[in-house]
C-alpha cells in the first residue's frame, strides 16, 4: 500500500457495508482488523503476567482485557464486513522517509549530541524537502546554523534545559 | 464551594495584569495567528507545541500563553479564507463561502474587517458563557460519585467516536486503543507496573504531553512532506491597499447575528468532538434562515462571515466549559489545553474550582483579554500578518520537528520522550490515511485512566454495574451516550441519502 503520489480518497460517508467498493480497492478495516487481533492477542497474553492480589478479585488485568474484549469484536466485525467507512488514503515515500529521518535524529542526539545533530537534520530535511540549487543549499546552512542556535537559546537559557551531548559528554 | 469567589476573581485579575504576562498574552496571540493563518497548521499543533516551553513557567502565566495561543490559532484561519479560498483551520470552513465572493468583488476589506469583530465578539460571549456556567456546573460535579464519572466519561468517549470521523466503529476502534495504550506504565488504582515488557522506560508509562505533540504534530509534517512547494502563494486582494475597519451600520445590522452564532458556538462547543467547523457551518445556516435576504449568502453576504467567525471563535469558551468542570474536553484544543494544567500538576474537575479558582478566573481573564489584544493586532497589522503564507514549508519544517522534539525532550530530560512523540506521529498518520479519527483516540488516553478508576472503584464498593442505571445523574448521560450513537447513524444515514 506504500505509494509516491497522494491519491484522492472516495467521497462516501457510510457507516454500512460499503457494497459499491470496488473489487481491487484495498479493504483497510479488514487488514486493520487483522492486525489488531493480533495486536490485542499479544496483549492478552501479557496481562497474565501482573500481578494479582487475592484482596481484589478483580485485578488490574481487568480493565485492559475489557478493552481487548471490545477491540477484538468490533475488530470480528471489521474482518467480516471488509469496509465500514471512506477508502484508505495511500501511505506515501515521502512521509515515511520523513519519519525515518525523524528516528535518525533521534539516534543522532542520543550518539552525536544536539550541536552535531540538529543543524545536520535542518540542512538535510530543508535540502530533501525542495529542489536542489546552488542558492537553495545556501539558505539551508543558514536555516540550519540560525534554527539550531535559536532553539538552543530558548531551552538551555531560557528554560535551563541541558540539551543532549551525546558520546562527547 | 463559594460559586463567585470574588477574592480570587481580584487575584486572577492582577495575575493576568502583570506587565510580563501582558506581554506573553501579546506574544501568544501574534504566535497563535501566525500558526492560523498558515493553511495546514492549526490551534491544536501551536498549544501541544507551546506546552514544555510553558512547563518551568508559573502556572497563571503559562495558561495564560496557552489560552492567547488558543485565541490567535483560532481566529487566524479567516484571513485565507478570505483572500485565497482556503480556510487556515477548519474551524474557518464556512467563512470561505462569503468571504471568498466577497475578496473577488472587491469587498476583502469589509470581509476582514467584519471577521475580526465577529472573532473578538464571539470569544468575549464565550468568555462570559464561561465564567457563568463553569462555576454552575462545577457545583453539580460536586456531588458526583463513581457511577456519574464512569457514566459522564463514557458518554464522552461514545459521543466522539459515534461523531467524529466517516463510521462510529472506526471512531470506537480508535478511543479503545488510546484507553489501551493508556494502560501502559503504572496502574492508576494499583501502583504496580502493566504492559512494560521488562522495559524501564515503559513502566514509568506514555507522557501525555510527547503523545499529543506526535499525534497532532509530528503526524502533520509527516502528512505535509507529501506535497512539494513549488506553487506561487495567490490572492485575491493586495491587503495593504484596502481599508479593514468596518462600518458601523454593519455591526450594528449583525447585532442579533452576533448573538445568535455566538450562543450557537458555545452550545457545539459544550458538546463533545463537534468544534469551530460545524459550528460555523450551523450558524451560517441559521443566519441564512433569518435573514430577509437568503439568496445573498453564498454570493457575498457579510452576514455569513459574521456568523461563520463568530461560531467557531465561540466554540473555545464553550470547549472549555466541561473540559475545565469534568475533566472532559470538548474538542482536541481543549484535550492538549487540560494536558497543559497537568503538566503543572493540576487535575481538572470540581476540585479546581475549590483548591485553586485563581488560576481558571486567570484562565476566564486571559481569554477576554487574549480576544481584545487579537482584534487590536489584526486591525494594526493584518497587511503584515498575512505574508505568513508566503514561508516557505522546507524552512518551516525541519525547525518545526526540532522544536517538537527538545519540547519533548525538555520535560524530563529523557531521550525516551522524543521516541514516543515519534511513534505516536507515526500512529497518528497512519491512522489518519486509514481514516480512523484521532480525537477518540487522544480522549481514550485522557479518560482510560479515569473510567479504569472510577469503574473499579464503583465495582469494588457495589458489585454491580447497576449503579449506572439506578443512579439518575449516571442514567442521564447512559442514555446520552446511546442517543449520540443512534444520532451519529441516522445523521450519517440521512448525509447517505442526500
Amino acid at each position: 500500500m506504500l505509494r509516491s503520489k497522494c491519491e484522492p480518497a472516495a467521497d462516501s460517508v457510510v457507516d454500512t457495508p460499503d457494497s459499491s467498493l470496488p473489487e481491487n480497492e484495498f479493504a483497510v478495516d479488514r487488514w486493520m482488523g487483522v492486525a489488531l487481533l493480533v495486536i490485542g492477542a499479544l496483549m492478552f497474553r501479557e496481562t497474565f503476567s501482573f500481578r494479582t492480589f487475592d484482596w481484589d478479585p478483580l485485578g488490574m488485568a481487568f480493565w485492559p482485557r475489557l478493552l481487548i474484549a471490545a477491540l477484538s469484536i468490533i475488530s470480528a466485525w471489521h474482518i467480516v464486513v471488509g469496509n465500514v467507512g471512506d477508502a484508505m488514503e495511500p501511505i506515501t515515500k515521502r512521509a515515511i522517509t520523513l519519519f525515518v529521518g525523524c528516528l535518525a535524529y533521534l539516534g543522532g542526539l542520543a550518539y552525536l549530541g544536539y550541536f552535531i545533530a540538529t543543524p545536520v537534520m535542518i540542512l538535510v530535511a530543508g535540502l530533501w524537502l525542495r529542489p536542489f540549487t546552488a542558492r537553495a543549499a545556501a539558505l539551508s546552512v543558514v536555516n540550519a546554523a540560525f534554527g539550531s542556535a535559536l532553539v538552543y537559546l530558548i531551552f538551555e537559557f531560557g528554560m535551563s534545559v541541558e540539551l543532549p551531548r551525546g558520546i562527547w559528554g | 464551594m463559594n460559586i463567585f469567589d470574588l477574592g480570587a476573581m481580584s487575584t486572577g485579575l492582577a495575575n493576568v495584569l502583570t506587565f510580563w504576562n501582558i506581554m506573553f498574552l501579546i506574544v501568544g496571540v501574534i504566535g497563535g495567528l501566525i500558526v492560523g493563518i498558515t493553511p495546514g497548521l492549526g490551534p491544536t499543533l501551536a498549544v501541544a507545541l507551546l506546552i514544555p516551553v510553558t512547563f518551568g513557567m508559573p502556572t497563571e502565566t503559562a495558561m495564560s500563553i496557552l489560552m492567547a495561543v488558543y485565541v490567535g490559532g483560532m481566529s487566524g484561519g479567516f484571513l485565507t479564507a478570505i483572500l485565497m479560498r482556503i480556510p487556515g483551520t477548519p474551524a474557518s470552513m464556512a467563512t470561505v463561502l462569503d468571504g471568498f465572493p466577497m475578496a473577488q468583488q472587491g469587498k476583502a476589506g469589509q470581509a476582514i474587517g467584519n471577521s475580526i469583530v465577529a472573532n473578538f465578539v464571539g470569544t468575549i460571549i464565550s468568555a462570559f458563557c464561561l465564567m457563568l456556567c463553569a462555576p454552575l456546573l462545577a457545583t453539580i460535579a460536586v456531588k458526583f460519585h463513581f457511577s456519574e464519572y464512569t457514566a459522564v466519561c463514557l458518554f464522552a468517549l461514545t459521543a466522539v467516536a459515534a461523531v467524529t470521523g466517516t463510521s462510529t466503529t472506526r471512531g470506537m476502534v480508535s478511543a479503545i486503543i488510546g484507553m489501551l495504550l493508556a494502560c501502559i506504565g503504572l496502574s492508576s488504582v494499583d501502583g504496580l507496573p502493566r504492559f512494560d515488557f521488562g522495559n524501564t522506560d515503559l513502566s514509568g508509562g506514555i507522557s501525555l504531553v510527547p503523545a499529543l505533540i506526535g499525534l497532532f504534530a509530528i503526524s502533520q509534517m509527516m502528512k505535509d512532506s507529501e506535497r512539494q512547494e513549488n506553487s506561487k502563494v495567490e490572492m485575491t486582494a493586495e491587503v495593504s491597499k484596502v481599508r479593514t475597519i468596518p462600518e458601523w451600520s454593519d455591526i450594528k445590522g449583525n447585532a442579533w447575528n452576533y448573538l445568535r452564532s455566538g450562543l450557537i458556538g458555545v452550545w457545539i462547543g459544550i458538546l463533545p468532538a463537534l468544534g469551530g467547523g460545524p459550528a460555523g457551518l450551523i450558524a451560517y445556516a441559521q443566519a441564512r434562515n433569518a435573514s430577509k435576504t437568503p439568496e445573498r449568502f453564498g454570493h457575498g453576504a457579510v452576514e455569513g462571515v459574521v456568523a461563520s467567525e463568530t461560531a467557531n471563535n465561540a466554540t473555545i469558551g464553550g470547549g472549555l466549559i466541561p473540559a475545565l468542570t469534568l475533566g472532559i474536553p470538548g474538542d482536541p484544543t481543549s484535550a492538549v489545553l487540560l494536558g497543559g494544567l497537568m503538566v503543572h500538576g493540576l487535575q481538572p474537575g470540581p476540585q479546581l474550582f475549590r483548591d485553586t479558582p485563581e488560576v481558571l478566573y486567570g484562565i476566564y481573564f486571559s481569554l477576554f483579554f487574549s480576544s481584545l489584544i487579537m482584534a487590536v493586532v489584526l486591525f494594526a497589522s493584518v497587511r503584515w500578518l498575512v505574508k505568513v503564507v508566503e514561508i516557505p514549508r522546507y524552512y518551516l519544517q525541519p525547525l518545526l520537528v526540532i522544536v517538537c522534539s527538545i519540547g519533548a525532550y525538555s520535560l524530563d530530560n529523557r531521550l525516551f520522550d522524543i521516541g514516543v512523540m515519534f511513534a505516536f506521529g507515526l500512529i497518528g498518520y497512519l491512522l489518519e490515511r486509514c481514516k480512523y479519527p484521532l480525537p477518540p483516540l487522544l480522549l481514550g488516553l485522557i479518560l482510560g485512566p479515569l473510567v479504569e478508576g472510577n469503574l473499579r472503584k464503583m465495582l469494588a464498593q457495589d458489585g454491580s454495574l447497576m449503579p449506572l442505571v439506578t443512579k439518575p445523574i449516571a442514567l442521564t448521560f447512559m442514555i446520552l451516550a446511546v442517543v449520540s450513537i443512534i444520532w451519529a447513524a441516522r445523521l450519517r444515514r440521512m448525509t447517505k441519502g442526500a
